[in-house]
Parts: C-alpha cells; structure tokens; sequence
C-alpha cells in the first residue's frame, strides 16, 4: 500500500481520483442533491435557458438537465462499475483455480476461456441482447458474460507466476491448507494485477454501455441515462445543438478521469516501474493496450 | 603512443539529477589493453558508450575525450559514424540480442563491411567467409543464413569477434564480452579475444566484473564504485597490492574462484 | 511455412462449429418462443395453441435439437439462414446486401487506421518527448475519451450541416464515406498509434540498435530495422483491428444511417427478428475467427521466431 502513495505525487492522479469520487457520491445519493425529480415533465419549459432554478437548463420536455446528468450516473456509471466488479469477481474465481491448481482443471477452464474470447465482444453482447429483449439488466449480463473470459485468463497468469514462487512452495511442503495459502500468500501480491486491469477496463465499458443506450437497445425512456440523453439531444441537434453539451461532458470527463487513475494506478502498482518510472513499461503495457481494442469503443 | 585520453568524464542523468559517472580520466596505450571492472551499475558500461557517443540523449556528458589525439565530441554525426565499427568498435554482452531478430545474421554483417569498405559483394562474402572461419565457426555460409535465435550465445560472441576481424578497427570496446555465456564457452571466448589482439594489433578496452578474466587479458585495470574510479594501475601491481579497500574485497571474494580458473584456463594453455 | 499455414488454418476449424454450435444455442435460450415471435410479427390476432403447434412444425422446432442444429449448420454453409420472422423474407437477401456494405465501409476505414496509427506512431517515437509527441498523445487521450457517437453527432452538425460539405446519410458517393470513415479512424487511431509508438520506444532501446550503431551502420538502416520488429507487434494487432472495426460498426452506421449489418442487427433486436440476429453473429464471430488466424499466419511470414511453436 505505500506505493500508493506515488499516486498522492501526481497532481493529475488526484484531480480524477477527486473526479471519481465526487461522481459516485452524487450517484448514489442522487435523491437529495438533484434539485428537481429528473423525470419531471414541465412543457412551460421547454429548452428553456440556464437559470437559478435549473442550473443546467431544460430539456425538449423541460426535464431539468442537471438532475437528469445527477440521476444518470447510476447507469451510466454505478451500475457498469458494478458489472465490473461481478465479471472481475467470477474472473478471479476462474483464474484462481486455474492458475494455482493447474493440471486438468487449467486446461478445461482455459478452453472455455479460448472459445469465449474467439467470439468479437461488441458482437457477442449484441447476440445476447438479441435473445433476452432490450434493457439496462440484460446489457450488464451480456458484458459480464463476455468480460469475465478475458479477466480469468489475465489472472491466471499472474496467480500461476506467484504459484510457482518459492515461498508457496515452501508454504505446501509444510503442510498449509489451499486456502490459507491463496488468503495469506497470492491474493496479497495478485491483487495490484487485478486492480490495474479493472481500472484500465472501466473506461470502456463506460463508452460501450451508453453506446448501447444511445442506440435504443439499453435504459428505456423516461429513465435518466448519459447515452440516451445524448440520443435525445441528438434528435433536435440542428435546432439545439447545446443540448449535447452537459451528457457530452459528463461522459467525457468521467471517462478520462478513470483513464488518468487506471494509468496512474498502473505506474504506481507496477515494481518495474518504480525505479524508472517514465520508461517504457513493456509487454504488460501492451497487452494492457491490446485490452482496450478488444473492448473496443461504442 | 596514447590512443585514447579520457579527462574529467562526467556522465548525468538531465531527468533525475543524478550523478552516474563521475569526473573519471584514464589513457590507453597503442596496443595495450585496459580492463575496467566494479559491480554492475558502477558506470563501467556508461563510460564505455560515452567513448563512442552512443549515450541516450537524455544523459549529460562533460569532459574530454581524445580518440588519436582528436576530441571525439567536435566530430559531426557522420565523421563520428565513419569511425565507429572502423575505428572503435564494441563487442556487446549478449550476442544473442545484439542483432536484428528478425533478418539472418549475414544481412547485418554485409551491411556494416560496406558501410566501411568499397568491396565487391563476391569480396565481402569472401571476407566474411574467412572471418568467421578464422574465429572456428564452421560453414560460414550457414552461419550467415541464420537467424540470431538459432544460434547459441557463444556463437554469437565469435560472430562479433569475427566482424572485429574483418574491420580491424583500432580500439576495441568489449562490454563484458562473456558474461552470459558458460564456464567453458567463456573460456574459448576469451581465447578468441586473445588471438584477435595479436592479430589485427589494437587496442582494447575490457569490461568484466570477472577478475580472474581481467587477469588473463588485460595489462591496466581500473576499478569503478558508484561511478567513482577506486583504483588504477597495472593488472600486477593492483593485485598485488590493492589501495583501495574495495579492490581488496573484490580481490579477495573472487580468490577461491579465481585461482581455480587460473588454473584451470593454464593448465590449458600449455597444451 | 506452408505447413504452418495449413495448421493455424486447420485449428480454426473446430472453433468455426463451436461458434455456430453457440449461437445456435444460445437463439434457442430465448425466453420468448419463436413460434410466437412469427405469429405476431404476421399479425395473427388470437394466437391459439393449435396456431403455435402448427407453425412449430413449420419451423422444423418439434424435431430432435441435434438434428435441428445439423439442418440449420448445412443451410448456413449454403448461405440460407432462414427467413426473416418479420418480412418473411430471405436473411440473405436483407444480410448480404448490408454486409456487403458493412464490408466496404470496414475495409477503408481499417486502412485509414493502419495508415494513420503508423504514421503518428511512428513520428512521435522518433520524437519522444517533444512537443508534437505530447500534444498528439494528448489529444488522443481526449478524443478516445469521446464517445463515437457523440464525436459523430458533432461532425455531421458542423460539416454536414453548419459547412454543408458532406452528405450526412448513405452510401451514395465518395463523399459519403468521408464522415463515417473519418470517426472510426480517429477512435481507433487513437488507440492503434500508442502501440506503434510504445513498441517503436521500447525497440530503440534495444541491444541490436546500439551494436548496429556501434558498427557505424546508417541511422536509415537502424531506423528499417527498428521499424521492421515494431511493427512485427503491430501487425498482429492491425489484423485484428478489421474483424474488431467489422463488429463494431453498429454505433457508427446508426449515426450516419449507413445501410449496413449494424444497423440491420439493431433493427432486428428491437423487433427479434432471431434469424437475422442469428446470422449476423454467426457472420461476423467468422469472419473474426478468420482474421485472427490470418493475422497469426501473416504474424509468422514476417517473425521467424513463432513459426516454430504451435
């Protein structure tokens, strides 16, 4: 944990960690700071200007925009962050067993994980959404099912290089239970693998999901959504072209605050990095680069 | 005759601040061969790019260094380019990455004979040829069609030593030549090392952390700590009689393994 | 080599009749029964039991679901993928067009990317650092942040609309391509330079470009050299950049109303129209299984190193 404190040096590092947080606490108390019920209809309102009362305007049915932004980040955002954490979660199951028990159970697993991954991710989310009907609850299954994959072969390779260490070896022959050993002695030291590739997918996800909304496949109207709000102000563009702007931004600006954290989490995390710290980071880098097109933007 | 002057090196790292190397001077005499030694991250290897001018950019150097009597840094990039591989050439430490993995080892070495040379392909083939024969590599030919990871390091190593042959470049800088290789394949490497000096007459800037190699070829040693140089003379007198403490550590860690490799590389020698 | 080629092309074999078997199972998970789906879609008012078993039978559904996938895997070989539930027509006739489409689209904008994700790469290795390499990198950094859509929607307003210089739907002319091709490129290019550039960078810093200068060799040369092993890298993750761009399209075709499977797939979503969803799946999952062993072949014709494993 002190090298997270490499993290407190990087002012940009900062700004997004306050950018992340600042967002999840509006999320998820949502109700008592949007000033207004966010699927309020007020047709007096109509594209109505800033004002006092409604900081960010008014949308084509005079819905407040701010607490529409404010609601939408349980979608756009809590929701995909929790998406993560169960594909992350089922991933580090898999890989666990994979890596630290090997033999048969690596290779069956490893298959499945193959065959997964033969599937474009983009494509596989759109068959599954085909099967169980549009909707936010059947997007964020589709991404778990097509997420978990790559998380379990990412892992397994990291608990499989800590597996063969010494150390648990020397754990093994004196006579530690399986448990104790993945508790005490590779949950520890796998757990910065693990946070650097969750941090480096939640951007994408992000753009991916509201790109499904935006397409009319995820959150359904009235409920407040970046995507869709976005798809909303795109329909009177020519006319209103201003309405983009605060979804646009909300989007833009969370996405690149978990890109600086991920990035900035990785630097710090990273003991190669540690000595030198703008050099190249290597293999790890890249196939961390290769993650980000293969969950490629919506 | 002095070859080589280097006063006052100082090599910095612009990013950190840091100082690597720190105010080194030492000469090198036509046709002797100076070894430098010290633990890794002493500045051996910094010290040995900053005589060819091949540090990265983003590291500082300040002193002199006079190559044949000329301040190498008033050479343009081309005339410094002409020189290196002719006139100063290094031999790396891993031969097995020291070539272009992914074209045979001959494109490399026709590429550097007619950077430095105006001779007919047949002439070059013919040169190389006779090059890598010389250093016991056996069908040439077939060498040069194989990819470097086809080859074992201490092929590699006589590849470099035979490129050496063909230039017949005045000094030679060999950065820890036989490091990565085994007991035995280092022992025939150094061999290769020996005869090359006697052959083309150059002289030769030697690398090692192996005290017991220096001993076998180097007349001057130099001991480098944290970039400082520690301890300079000739080979005999610095073992013999060590000023610097660290030399003396050195000296006497390495004792049981050194004087087993003497004499195991003299008993060879004799036959 | 050739032997090598046979092999990667032979493995990718049984992946092919795993996807097909999948998607073939995963259309028959539906919640909703497909007898159903027709019926409504034909606009039968009272859908009776009798009605449901009839056009079960219809579909072929009361037969063995092994033999049914067998039946469904030869048709698809044949490229009949059913009919459409909702038009009644032929899936291929609705899915080949727009795939035709979506191919075009895909290729010339996989090859803007490949050009420009060298070119930037390439530029800011060999000035790492300096002031062109950050500002490139951060404008990527914020433009890969925006999601296509959004980038999309801003540039049909302001050169399609407010410029007038593009047609801002369809196919039509070359001009027509210029919009969509431009926002993939640059939400992909974005991404595609930073591994030209980081393996250019870490490749500079190798031992073979030290002994290379170290024996007097051109910095032309080294350059060639350099830029040979890194795009080694790249070119493996470029093959796989056309099958991703190819499944990827949905959002961009929307935006642009480009007749095309992304739109097409939307479109049968919303109505589950399964047998062209089925289809386009099973289409692109192999067209993506087909680059990747063509980008491992291509991988191994440029690398020796790999033609020994497998």
């Amino acid at each position: 944990m002190t090298r997270l404190k490499h993290l407190r040096n990087d002012p940009l590092a900062m700004i997004s960690i306050v950018i992340i947080l600042f967002t999840i606490i509006c999320g998820i108390f949502a109700p008592y700071i949007a000033p207004h019920d966010p699927e309020e209809v007020n047709m007096n309102l109509r594209y109505a200007p800033l004002s006092w009362e409604y900081l960010l305007g008014n949308d084509h049915l005079g819905r407040c925009i701010l607490s529409r932004i404010i609601y939408g980040i349980r979608p756009s955002v809590l929701w995909v962050l929790a998406a993560l954490v169960v594909s992350v979660l089922i991933g580090a199951v898999i890989g666990f067993t994979a890596g630290y028990f090997r033999g048969k159970a690596d290779t069956f697993l490893m298959r499945i994980c193959d065959i997964m991954l033969s599937f474009p991710g983009y494509v596989m989310a759109l068959a599954i959404i085909g099967v169980l009907g549009v909707g936010l609850e059947n997007i964020l299954i589709a991404f778990i099912t097509i997420k978990w994959a790559w998380f379990a072969r990412i892992i397994r390779t990291s608990v499989r290089q800590f597996a063969e260490a010494d150390y648990v070896r020397y754990a093994k022959t004196i006579g530690k239970g399986h448990i104790e050993i993945m508790v005490k002695h590779i949950i520890p030291v796998t757990f910065a693998d693990i946070a650097v590739i969750s941090s480096s997918s939640i951007s994408s996800m992000i753009l991916q999901i509201s790109g499904f909304s935006f397409l009319g496949l995820g959150v359904q109207a009235p409920t407040a959504e970046w995507g869709m709000m976005l798809n909303e102000a795109r329909e009177v563009m020519f006319t209103r072209p201003e309405l983009l702007l605060a979804p646009g931004v909300a989007i833009i600006l969370v996405v690149m605050a978990f890109n600086f954290f991920s990035d900035a989490l990785q630097i710090a995390l990273d003991p190669s990095t540690q000595e030198k710290k703008k050099n190249v980071k290597g293999n790890y880098l890249l196939k961390r680069r290769l993650n980000r097109h293969e969950s490629t933007q919506a | 005759m002095t070859i080589l002057k280097v006063t006052g090196l100082t090599i910095l790292d612009e990013r950190t601040g840091d100082t690597l190397v720190k105010d080194s001077s030492f000469q090198l005499k036509k046709g002797t061969c100076l070894a430098i030694a010290g633990e890794s991250g002493s500045g051996k290897s910094l010290t040995c790019r900053a005589l060819m001018r091949l540090n990265q950019p983003g590291l500082k150097e300040t002193g002199t260094i006079l190559f044949k009597g000329e301040d190498i840094s008033l050479f343009t990039k081309k005339e410094m380019r002409k020189k290196r591989g002719r006139e100063i050439y290094m031999i790396m430490q891993n031969g097995m990455t020291a070539f272009d993995p992914s074209s045979v080892i001959g494109v490399h070495l026709k590429q550097a004979a007619a950077e430095h040379f105006d001779w007919s392909a047949e002439e070059t083939e013919r040169k190389l040829h006779w090059a890598l024969e010389s250093v016991l590599l056996k069908n040439p030919g077939e060498v040069m069609n194989h990819y470097p990871h086809q080859l074992s390091g201490g092929m590699m190593q006589r590849v470099m030593i035979a490129l050496a042959l063909v230039l017949e470049p005045d000094l030679i800088i060999a950065d820890e030549p036989t490091t990565a290789l085994d007991a035995i394949t280092q022992y025939e490497v150094m061999n290769e090392l020996s005869r090359l000096r006697e052959r083309i007459g150059c002289s030769m800037i030697f690398v090692s952390h192996d005290l017991a190699m220096v001993r076998k070829i180097a007349d001057e040693l130099l001991v480098m700590k944290e970039g400082e140089i520690v301890e300079c003379g000739t080979v005999e007198s610095v073992f013999r009689k060590p000023k610097n403490d660290y030399t003396s550590y050195l000296i006497s860690t390495r004792q049981a393994l050194s004087d087993h490799f003497t004499s195991l590389m003299g008993s060879r020698e004799q036959c | 080599m050739v032997r090598y080629m046979i092999r990667r092309l032979l493995i990718s074999i049984p992946v092919l009749f795993i996807i097909s078997f999948i998607t073939f199972v995963l259309m028959n998970l539906s919640p909703m029964d497909p007898a159903k789906v027709v019926l409504q879609a034909q606009g039968v008012p009272v859908i009776t039991g009798e009605l449901m078993e009839q056009t079960r039978e219809e579909l072929g559904m009361d037969r063995p679901f092994l033999i049914q996938y067998a039946d469904w895997l030869w048709s698809c070989l044949h490229l009949d993928f059913g009919t459409s539930f909702v038009t009644g027509q032929p899936v291929w006739a609705l899915l080949g067009p727009a795939f035709f489409n979506t191919l075009k689209l895909t290729l010339v904008s996989s090859f803007m990317v490949v050009l420009f994700s060298i070119l930037l790469g390439v530029i800011c290795a060999l000035r790492e650092g300096k002031a062109l390499d950050q500002s490139v990198r951060g404008i990527s950094f914020f433009l890969t942040a925006m999601p296509s859509y959004l980038l999309a929607s801003l540039m049909i307003w302001y050169f399609a609309v407010k410029l007038d210089l593009f047609p801002t739907n369809g196919t039509g002319s070359i001009g027509s391509y210029i919009l969509p091709v431009t926002v993939i490129t640059i939400s992909y290019a974005g991404i595609y330079f930073r591994v030209v550039r980081s393996s250019m960078i870490s490749n500079m810093r190798k031992d073979y470009v030290m002994y290379g200068r170290a024996c007097g060799l051109k910095e032309r040369h080294i350059t060639m050299r350099i830029l040979r092993n890194s795009l080694q890298v790249a070119i493996s993750v470029f093959c796989m950049a056309i099958p991703i761009i190819l499944g990827s399209t949905v959002v961009v075709e929307n935006v642009f109303a480009w007749p095309g499977v992304g739109s097409l797939s939307v479109k049968s979503i919303v109505s589950r129209d399964f047998p062209i969803i089925q289809a386009y799946v099973l289409l692109v999952a192999a067209a993506f299984v087909l680059f990747n062993a063509l980008s491992d072949i291509l991988n191994a014709v440029i690398n020796p190193m790999v033609r020994n494993d497998l």
